[in-house]
């Protein structure tokens, strides 16, 4: 804008200066008078011709303006039709053409992907079904021998471990997806006491002691169902590494919360642990996607997740925004 | 008893068919949307498994006749869909139960037999096993004539073995049956292990211990004859 409106002063100067050195050339004794006449006239054409420009560019601004209103306001999401109104301008037109069509391919890139999502975990769900089945019937025949049980156990277990890890990637992929876009006033006090309760069995059988200090009430927006997710697999984690006779400790404090437990000491670096499949290999048939998830719900929602590991025990922080 | 599947996964069909005939009842099937419906329009059935997606319609549709036109049969949605938006449909429109896939075959044998239960009002809602006799309704267990002291888990336990009696019962499938779809994996086993223990030992105390039998590795079996 600026550099456009230097330019045409410049343009403005440069047509007076080129004026006045051709009067002074023809009419010496009349420089100053000559100077003067061609001056006024000279730049009120350089005054018209700035406001014109000027108002031709704040249009273009305009319009552009609404096209990014349009496309802030576009949710892949929402069935809403994208609509740009018909500008002046034919190039105008036409980049909202291809807009458009890029939102179409978008759509329906998205669509098809959710519709992935869906038919790989029906059909991955089914077979599963049926060896799990077919196991069972086997088991309950008569006249197995031990080892023969030994050897379906050991197909049940490993079917169950698809059957779970199936269950985490798609729900990995629908947190990528933002399928969970049901946002609302989150308490974290009350989800992590109902989630607690549902470790109760677990935590009383370990031993391990719990201390809560909640703090003032901590509310987040976001999807309740993610939140429930989010701390089920954080304590689902401070139980599997802890140790007999542990604790966990829960501490709030205004958007910080930290979670510690004690534990064995970890081999694996600690930033790893968020990746996919990564896993302490001493405790046995963990999926390691339970990280993954944690991590995936923290980037939804911008929470800050950090790890500490210092005077023998392990820490979670989670900062909400 | 009548049992009506419907459920396109022929092998998953057969699973299902073997497993109820051997449990006693009489099975009749469809694979198709058309072929259920024509089934439910001609005859009663005890009660219905129907999957929701079907061949040339939704079996939600189906569950919606079943309820209007014969509100005593048994409905269980058997189904991959698993958001909680199709559950609540699910049972909206009336159905007694919803099953995930893949599920245990001993956990839709304890909730048919669960349901048939309720929806029969048998007077007695007990199970009797020679003198071992758990009330369902007061939730106490008699062993004998001495009432047992049992936590909530180990009652839950016991009613779900002893409604597969005489099968193996795997762990998986307790531990799905006892906490959904929160707890995972080994761990878990570690604690069906203590309470079944423990649930023993009680069940010894009053000379009834013959009825729980480990299956190592794999599960457990209620034992009676």
């Amino acid at each position: 804008m600026n550099k456009i409106n230097g330019f045409y002063i410049a343009i403005t100067a440069t047509a007076i200066f080129a004026g006045l050195g051709m009067a002074r050339y023809f009419f010496p004794q009349q420089f100053f008078t000559v100077a003067l006449i061609s001056l006024i006239p000279l730049s009120i054409l350089g005054i018209g011709f700035r406001i014109i420009t000027n108002r031709r560019i704040q249009g273009v601004q305009n319009q552009l303006i609404q096209i990014i209103g349009t496309l802030e306001e576009f949710d892949v999401d929402e069935p809403k039709k994208v609509i740009f109104e018909k500008s002046t301008y034919q190039l105008f037109n036409e980049l909202n053409e291809s807009i458009l069509e890029l939102i179409e391919r978008i759509r329906s890139n998205y669509q098809a992907n959710r519709q992935f999502t869906q038919n790989a975990s029906h059909e991955l769900q089914t077979p599963l079904a049926i060896i799990k089945g077919h196991v069972e019937i086997l088991l309950n025949s008569p006249h197995l021998k031990e080892k023969e049980i030994t050897s379906l156990g050991v197909i049940l277990q490993n079917t169950n471990r698809l059957a779970k890890l199936n269950h985490a990637l798609i729900l990995l992929s629908k947190i990528e997806n933002n399928r969970y876009s049901d946002v609302e006033t989150v308490i974290i006090q009350r989800v992590i006491s109902e989630m607690l309760g549902n470790f109760k069995d677990l935590i009383n059988l370990q031993e391990i002691k719990v201390t809560e200090d909640f703090g003032e009430e901590l509310t987040v927006e976001m999807s309740e169902t993610l939140a429930e997710i989010l701390f089920a697999n954080l304590f689902q984690n401070a139980i599997r590494y802890n140790v007999e006779d542990g604790f966990i400790r829960i501490q709030i404090k205004e958007r910080t919360v930290t979670i510690s437990n004690s534990g064995e000491v970890l081999e694996v670096a600690p930033e790893s642990l968020f990746k996919r499949f990564k896993r302490e290999s001493t405790v046995e048939e963990s999926l390691g996607l339970g990280l993954s998830i944690i991590q995936r719900i923290c980037d939804l929602y911008d929470i800050k997740i950090t790890y500490l590991h210092q005077h023998g025990l392990h820490q979670l922080i989670l900062v909400f925004p | 008893m009548k049992v009506l599947i419907v459920e396109d996964e022929q092998e998953l069909l057969d699973l299902m068919l073997r497993y109820m005939k051997r449990e006693g009842y009489v099975c009749e099937h469809a694979t198709t949307f058309r072929e259920g419906y024509k089934k439910i329009n001609n005859y009663k059935y005890d009660c219905a498994i129907v999957d929701l997606n079907l061949p040339g319609g939704d079996g939600l549709k189906l569950i919606d006749i079943l309820r209007k036109e014969m509100p005593n049969t048994a409905t269980i949605i058997i189904s991959a869909r698993n958001t909680l938006d199709d559950r609540i449909n699910g049972l909206e429109v009336g159905a007694d139960d919803y099953l995930t896939k893949p599920f245990n075959l001993s956990e839709l044998n304890a909730r048919i037999k669960a349901i048939l239960r309720r929806k029969t009002n048998q007077m007695s809602n007990e199970l009797v096993f020679g003198s071992l006799l758990i009330d369902l309704d007061k939730r106490s267990v008699v062993a004998n004539e001495t009432t047992l002291k049992l936590t909530k888990k180990e009652f839950d336990i016991l009613v779900y073995l002893a409604r597969n009696k005489n099968r193996v019962v795997t762990k998986d499938s307790i531990a799905e049956y006892l906490w959904g779809d929160y707890m995972d994996d080994a761990f878990s086993y570690d604690f069906i292990y203590a309470h079944v223990k423990n649930l023993r030992k009680k069940l010894v105390q009053n000379d009834c211990g013959d009825y729980l039998k480990t299956v190592y590795g794999v599960g457990y079996k209620f034992i009676s004859n």
